[in-house]
């Protein structure tokens, strides 16, 4: 009976699947509506067909593995280094060779075996309050860890997966111990416990409830273009500052994707990985969501480009996302909620 | 007839009890089973103290699982006080007095239903910023650092407490008006007559009489309390439903996940014991034979405007303030948006809600008739044990499909494929095990109401059960589909975690696409758009049903 139930499903798939012949299936944690757009553009240009599931990144990741060599999976993307290592930790992807790839996208920004690429990059700064603070006054993460700066910092809950990057990037550069201090110090520095989102964080420090906060930069690029006046009033009361400029160089993030191990549509996949990192797809990225594209040189937003280049964190992104859980748990040790 | 031909009738029925009750109980087993595993490493930091050697007070905080409940319980306390007292209030002020708009009041009252929890937080955190940040500003100015970071704790369970008894006091509202509605006017008017003040009946009489009612309303409201993850992610406020995300996806342990979310369900085991216990074995019955319904006093002018004054500030603080909100946010992004994508959003989402309200609709016919043939108890524990999806947090009944789905791939791969990914087949399976509860409790009370000698005149007239079934009780039955149909389709339409973690490709519904603005990019203005789109499409969905409720029924 299963059998006979099975070759007539097997049947009618086999009549959809006909249809279709060229497509390629992406599991996403990006909900960017930029992204639909690109992907509009890349069906428009390649004749692709380009199907989404949008969920948590976790999520997604067990989706994949229990739909082992199953999957209709193409393309796995996340929005941190970390979820893409755990990607790969959990063999769920593929190493690719691709030279317009190698061409396209940094060395530091790429996974040095070829599972996992960035997409877009973004920072995660030290964003002040003008009135209160001169500028020059914050160099360091580590500046706002001391004592002077007790009661005058913000930052969200630790179950963020930015934040969890920023301490793995501390465990990957100077080890569990320093950056457990940092957390601690920084968690006993806070003007109230962790809650809301990166701009409710700007919020209050514009409020004046606080001095200065650690946020993503696309937050910034977004509140400062809202649609809402009340949010373009928040973004001019502040100013970014990118940290460790002396020393070890800002930590950067990025969003990135690698090629499903049993994606039934590998080179599609491939080729949607070489149009997301071309130089088109890479000013859409700038352009409506403020991140900043793999080479930062190219960077077209008047906005970015008012807060200047900076030196970033040289370390391995794949270092940082190795170290993710360790930083979860220092969080955790630290009582950052 | 031969006993064994009688057996052999029944087995259909008792076959489909089967096959649903083990559809629900599988994501027991694999809770239970995962509970007995060794714990895993983050676990014991999860149990324990911890301190902070920066901080000067040096105090011990208690461990994060002692936070969690707290939480919860905090969040559970308040949202009992205040639904009981937002519904049941506003629900006798609308059954016991005559007035003009009584009709409309009545309805305005079931509205904050439509509005997804989250998309009501984030309205009234809009709404509510810029005093926010201005009371905890002069809190820190006049008194002190420590007492403004007190300030934000207060203030956070304050509107979590507030938005989330606003969105659940209608379970409780409409448990307690239909109560209210069908007490024989005989009661309360010879409560009235030998001299009881209108007070005095309300407490001796209605209230006692409508207490399972209300007790079963509010347990709804407790449960979808007790799941509520958006709400407390946005407020910040921590309960179990976020710790089983928090170490499920950044301590990436499943296993301590489940262990919290074991005592999460024991909590809610818990609940509904308790409520069991309340309801206890009395019997509430109402005099069955009376024809006249309570209609209510009439009332002076100025109790008249009284009662206005109070149903318009709930119906305008659970469901007009937030609206208008959210519909000037979406005026702020309207100019700049396509909106034809949207519509094709709300055909695809009502009809995914609908399918799945049918499916539903129709596990509960079977369940409580099965029960109805058949009481026998084992029916009774298999009923049961269906049920228990209700109590099972979204997020961990999503992850548990997904093993489930995981072992289909293995042994039956073109079905599994079939199930979760050319159809919606899986999610439907998924929303079923989470919602039947809702579905089934309408209509087992339907059941209830029916004689049982209608079943035995039209056996002995030589029906079978399923012409019974299909000519004599579901005829009877429409008010508890319509029923059940209104708060399935509405809860449906609302959904989050089951359609993120199940749904097949290209499934955007208009709660995914809300979400996605409003959580992931922070596009509030933007996001403001499905979300109007989803209340909208709700309310017609309301609409139609209580329009063919009241055609049938005159």
């Amino acid at each position: 009976m299963r059998i006979i139930l099975n070759k007539i499903i097997a049947f009618y798939m086999l009549g959809s699947t006909l249809q279709a012949a060229e497509e390629v299936t992406i599991y996403s944690y990006r909900h960017y509506e930029a992204d639909d757009k690109l992907y509009a553009q890349f069906t428009e240009e390649t004749g692709i067909k380009v199907n989404t599931v949008k969920a948590k990144a976790d999520a997604l990741i067990s989706r994949i593995q229990t739909e082992g060599d199953q999957s209709p999976a193409d393309l796995f993307i996340a929005a941190d280094v970390g979820r893409l290592e755990k990607a790969k930790e959990e063999g769920i992807l593929q190493p690719v060779t691709s030279e317009t790839l190698k061409k396209q996208v940094p060395a530091e920004l790429r996974d040095s075996s070829d599972f996992w690429t960035g997409i877009t990059v973004r920072a995660r700064v030290i964003v002040y309050a003008k009135n209160k603070v001169k500028a020059g006054e914050i160099k360091s993460y580590d500046d706002l860890a001391k004592p002077e700066w007790k009661g005058r910092v913000l930052a969200r809950s630790s179950s963020n997966i930015y934040n969890q990057s920023l301490l793995a990037s501390f465990i990957a550069n100077n080890g569990e111990e320093k950056a457990t201090q940092w957390a601690q110090a920084f968690r006993a520095n806070m003007a109230r416990e962790p809650e809301g989102s990166d701009r409710d964080q700007m919020r209050s420090v514009a409020a004046g409830l606080a001095d200065a906060c650690i946020v993503n930069t696309y937050y910034v690029g977004l509140l400062a273009n809202s649609t809402d006046k009340k949010d373009r009033d928040v973004a001019a009361k502040l100013t970014v500052c990118f940290p460790d400029q002396d020393s070890k160089g800002t930590h950067i993030n990025i969003s990135g994707a690698g090629v499903c191990k049993h994606a039934p549509n590998k080179q599609n996949a491939i080729k949607l990985l070489e149009f997301l990192t071309s130089n088109k797809a890479q000013d859409t990225f700038t352009s409506s969501n403020y991140e900043y594209p793999l080479v930062r040189e190219n960077t077209s937003s008047e906005l970015l480009k008012s807060w200047g280049s900076f030196k970033s964190d040289s370390i391995k992104l794949e270092k940082i996302g190795k170290h993710r859980k360790a930083a979860a748990k220092a969080f955790l040790l630290a009582g950052w909620k | 007839m031969p006993k064994s031909l009688h057996k052999l009738r029944s087995l259909p029925w008792v076959l489909s009890l089967f096959i649903i009750t083990c559809l629900a109980a599988s994501p027991l087993y694999f809770i239970i089973k995962e509970v007995q595993q060794p714990p895993q490493e983050m676990w014991e930091f999860l149990v324990k103290e911890t301190s902070n050697p920066y901080d000067d007070s040096s105090e011990i905080t208690p461990s994060r699982l002692h936070g969690y409940i707290k939480g919860s319980l905090i969040m559970l306390t308040g949202v009992t006080v205040l639904t009981l007292l937002i519904g049941v209030g506003c629900a006798w002020l609308v059954s016991a007095f005559k007035f003009r708009g009584r009709g409309l009041l009545s309805v305005l009252l079931c509205l904050p239903i439509t509005m997804p929890t989250y998309v009501m937080v984030v309205m009234y955190k809009e709404l509510l910023v810029t005093s926010k940040l201005s009371l905890s500003g002069w809190v820190r100015e006049s008194y002190s650092l420590e007492a403004a970071s007190d300030f934000a704790i207060y203030w956070k369970y304050t509107l979590g407490i507030l938005v989330l008894s606003l969105s659940f006091y209608p379970y409780v509202y409409l448990a307690a008006r239909i109560a209210f509605k069908r007490q024989s006017s005989v009661y309360i008017e010879s409560s009235r007559v030998l001299g009881k003040s209108l007070n005095s009946t309300f407490f001796k009489i209605s209230l006692p009489l409508a207490r399972p009612a209300i007790i079963a309303g509010l347990t709804l409201a407790l449960l979808e309390t007790m799941n509520e993850f958006g709400a407390m992610k946005i407020l910040g406020i921590e309960t179990l439903t976020t710790g089983i995300f928090y170490v499920w996806q950044s301590l990436e342990e499943l296993n301590s996940a489940v262990r919290i979310s074991a005592v999460l369900m024991f909590i809610i085991f818990a609940i509904i014991l308790i409520e069991r216990l309340i309801r206890g074995r009395k019997k509430f019955q109402n005099h069955r034979s009376s024809a006249t319904e309570f209609q209510g006093f009439e009332t002076s002018k100025k109790t008249q405007l009284l009662i206005w004054t109070i149903c318009i500030l709930v119906a305008g603080t659970g469901f007009i303030i937030p609206l208008s909100k959210l519909i000037q946010q979406a005026m702020l992004a309207l100019p700049e948006r396509d909106l034809q994508p949207y519509f094709d959003l709300i055909t695809s989402s009502s009809w995914l809600a609908f399918k799945a309200s049918l499916v539903i609709i129709l596990a509960s016919i079977i369940l409580a008739y099965t029960a109805r043939i058949l009481p026998k108890w084992w029916v009774h524990l298999g009923t049961k044990i269906s049920l228990l999806g209700y109590a099972i947090p979204g997020a961990i009944l999503g992850v548990v499909l997904l093993s489930v789905k995981g072992s289909l791939h293995q042994s039956a791969n073109e079905i599994a494929q079939w199930v979760f990914h050319t159809t919606l087949t899986g999610l439907i399976i998924a929303y079923a095990i989470r919602f039947l509860t809702i579905g089934y409790n309408p209509i087992e009370a339907g059941f209830k109401k029916i004689n049982p000698h209608l079943d035995e005149a039209s056996q002995s007239l030589g029906k079978s059960k399923l012409s019974t079934l299909f000519f004599i009780h579901l005829p009877l039955l429409r008010h508890s589909f319509i029923a059940a149909a209104i708060i399935l389709f509405v809860d449906i339409l609302k959904e989050l975690p089951l359609t993120l973690i199940l749904g097949p490709s290209n499934n955007d519904t208009l709660a995914t696409k809300t979400y996605g603005l409003f959580a992931a990019e922070e596009r509030i203005p933007e996001g403001s758009i499905p979300a109007l789109i989803l209340i909208m499409t709700s309310l017609l969905g309301l609409l139609i049903i209580s329009t063919l409720l009241n055609k049938k029924s005159t």
